[in-house]
């Protein structure tokens, strides 16, 4: 198998599609609420999710029409020309994804810092330079999915075809640390804000669950995306034991579907749901 | 035909249903800055055969929606409300209206001058008594932007602008000071009953003639004041304010 071609079953891709086209209009819809409700109520803080959640949704669907793009002309590396610059567009829009979920994190952070104590602090700046460091390096060729004109550190021989380390998996598997820690800094500093929120109303249980399902879906997501980005642990010894295919596709979709569902519940809270928690 | 948003200033013409003059008023685009619901009511003044003031109700298509009016016979005052809102700035002037709806009792701080000014507003809308010793105090100087839905409050501030003399000012900011202050009376009321509605149930209900965006702002001075409003307004914007507001 070539490193960049594939061996999908038709109903997992048709499962990951629409789950990721579920994703990125459920991203947009939540940015567009984040928008309306901070220009309406004049609470500026929210802009900062409109941005997180808006920079995401609009990756994802551009990732998911790449997707599409490469179900049709069956090779990733099919070019598209925008404004004269020609680009792989799937790979391209897989490293934008990356991007995104590094801005998510950041706002989200920023949210609830600023949300707990009003100002941010010398650790929190280190946070987010942490979160654009990630941001920058997702950005990298080396994180553009199944592009074979990655510079590589050891070119593969035929007497060794598995080099021992290339260096896109020394930068995915950056990638994708900075993206655990990111991520959990991200929980973490929510999880404080919860902790804050349930001192001050500690009678209200619809708002816990909510924030419980809120913090569930944020913890979903980073599972979701380090699996996206440190599959190439193995290949830094040398061969990939996780093929690039079907089982990081299987653990994204798995993750995602679960993260979307609990940050849909968490932030929407459906009157369903709501009076289960309440009857309960 | 396609319909076109005001995006230049077009001027409208109006005829008054007292005097049967015809004014021309401008409205461009930032007069629906701060009218969400894109609607914006002019104040317009008549002089003869005795002062008086109008309404009108125009979208953002250019078309008057409504024109009635407002007051047969415009009070004199002595007070200089334009000068007032010169000094303040509409902005300050803006939230000052806020915090007099929203709480009952206000302490007034900063500079004399700009306080002096201060005052005379709140006595334009009659609520001398609410100021004096409070622990709610409101420096003028440094006054904070309530985080609340305050443009129909600025709308009422801007629109003042376009009236000429301080009794047509002093009319308008007091009548829809009252208004707004009637509609949050009775919303309250409504708060005691154990219902949850949208908004659009919620509007209906209520007998005093408010917009949405004005119930929003009364809204966030009832939640502002201890009601759980987010828990009992059904729309998705309500439940993103309960949890990250």
């Amino acid at each position: 198998m070539s490193y960049f071609e594939f061996d999908y079953p038709m109903g997992v891709f048709a499962i990951y599609i629409l789950i990721s086209f579920v994703f990125s209009f459920l991203s947009l819809y939540f940015s567009y609420l984040f928008y309306f409700v901070s220009k309406k109520h004049g609470i500026e803080r929210l802009k900062l999710l409109f941005l997180g959640f808006v920079i995401m949704g609009s990756a994802y669907l551009l990732q998911t029409i790449g997707w599409l793009y490469f179900a049709k002309y069956g090779t990733a590396e099919t070019p598209i020309t925008i404004l004269g610059n020609t680009i792989p567009f799937l790979p391209t829009m897989v490293a934008f994804s990356m991007c995104s979920v590094f801005c998510w994190y950041t706002s989200f952070y920023v949210y609830a810092r600023l949300q707990r104590n009003d100002v941010l602090y010398i650790k929190d700046y280190l946070v987010i330079a942490l979160g654009i460091i990630g941001a920058i390096i997702s950005l990298l060729p080396h994180n553009m999915w199944m592009r074979s004109d990655i510079p590589r550190f050891q070119e593969p021989t035929p007497l060794n075809p598995n080099p021992p380390v290339y260096i896109e998996s020394v930068i995915r598997l950056t990638t994708g640390l900075l993206i655990i820690i990111t991520g959990f800094m991200t929980l973490f500093s929510y999880f404080l804000l919860y902790k804050k929120k349930l001192r001050e109303e500690p009678e209200d249980i619809v708002l816990r669950k909510r924030h419980e399902y809120l913090i569930l879906g944020i913890l979903l997501m980073t599972f979701a995306m380090a699996s996206l980005a440190i599959r190439d642990i193995a290949a830094l010894r040398g061969r990939e034991i996780i093929p690039p295919s079907i089982v990081a596709l299987l653990i994204i979709t798995f993750f995602q579907i679960i993260s979307t569902l609990c940050l849909y519940i968490g932030i929407m809270a459906p009157e369903w749901i709501t009076k289960r928690w309440v009857k309960s | 035909m396609s319909q076109q948003v005001i995006a230049r200033p077009v001027i409208i013409r109006v005829k008054c249903p007292v005097c049967g003059e015809q004014t021309e008023v401008t409205v461009s685009s930032e007069d629906f800055q701060n009218a969400l619901s894109g609607i914006v009511r002019i104040p317009i003044q008549h002089q003869h055969p005795t002062p008086h003031l109008i309404i009108i109700d125009i979208d953002r298509y250019g078309f008057i929606r409504g024109a009635y009016i407002y007051r047969r016979v415009i009070q004199p005052t002595k007070i200089p409300v334009g000068e007032a809102i010169d000094v303040l700035g509409i902005e300050k002037t803006t939230y000052l209206l806020y915090y007099l709806l929203r709480y009952e009792k206000l302490r007034l701080a900063g500079k004399r001058e700009i306080v002096d000014k201060a005052k005379l507003l709140i006595h334009v809308v009659g609520e001398t008594t609410k100021i004096g010793e409070s622990k709610n105090v409101i420096n003028i100087d440094k006054i904070k932007k309530p985080r609340a839905t305050i443009q129909p409050l600025r709308q009422i501030v801007l629109q003042s602008l376009r009236l000429e003399t301080d009794d047509a000012k002093a009319e308008w900011i007091k009548g829809e000071y009252r208004r707004l202050k009637d509609g949050l009376k009775e919303l309250e009321n409504v708060f005691e009953t154990r219902k949850s509605w949208t908004l659009d149930e919620l509007l209906k209900s209520l007998k005093t003639g408010i917009n949405k965006d004005e119930l929003r702002l009364l809204l966030d001075i009832i939640e502002d004041r201890g009601y759980k409003v987010s828990k009992r307004i059904k729309n998705a914007e309500y439940k993103i304010k309960g949890l990250f507001g």
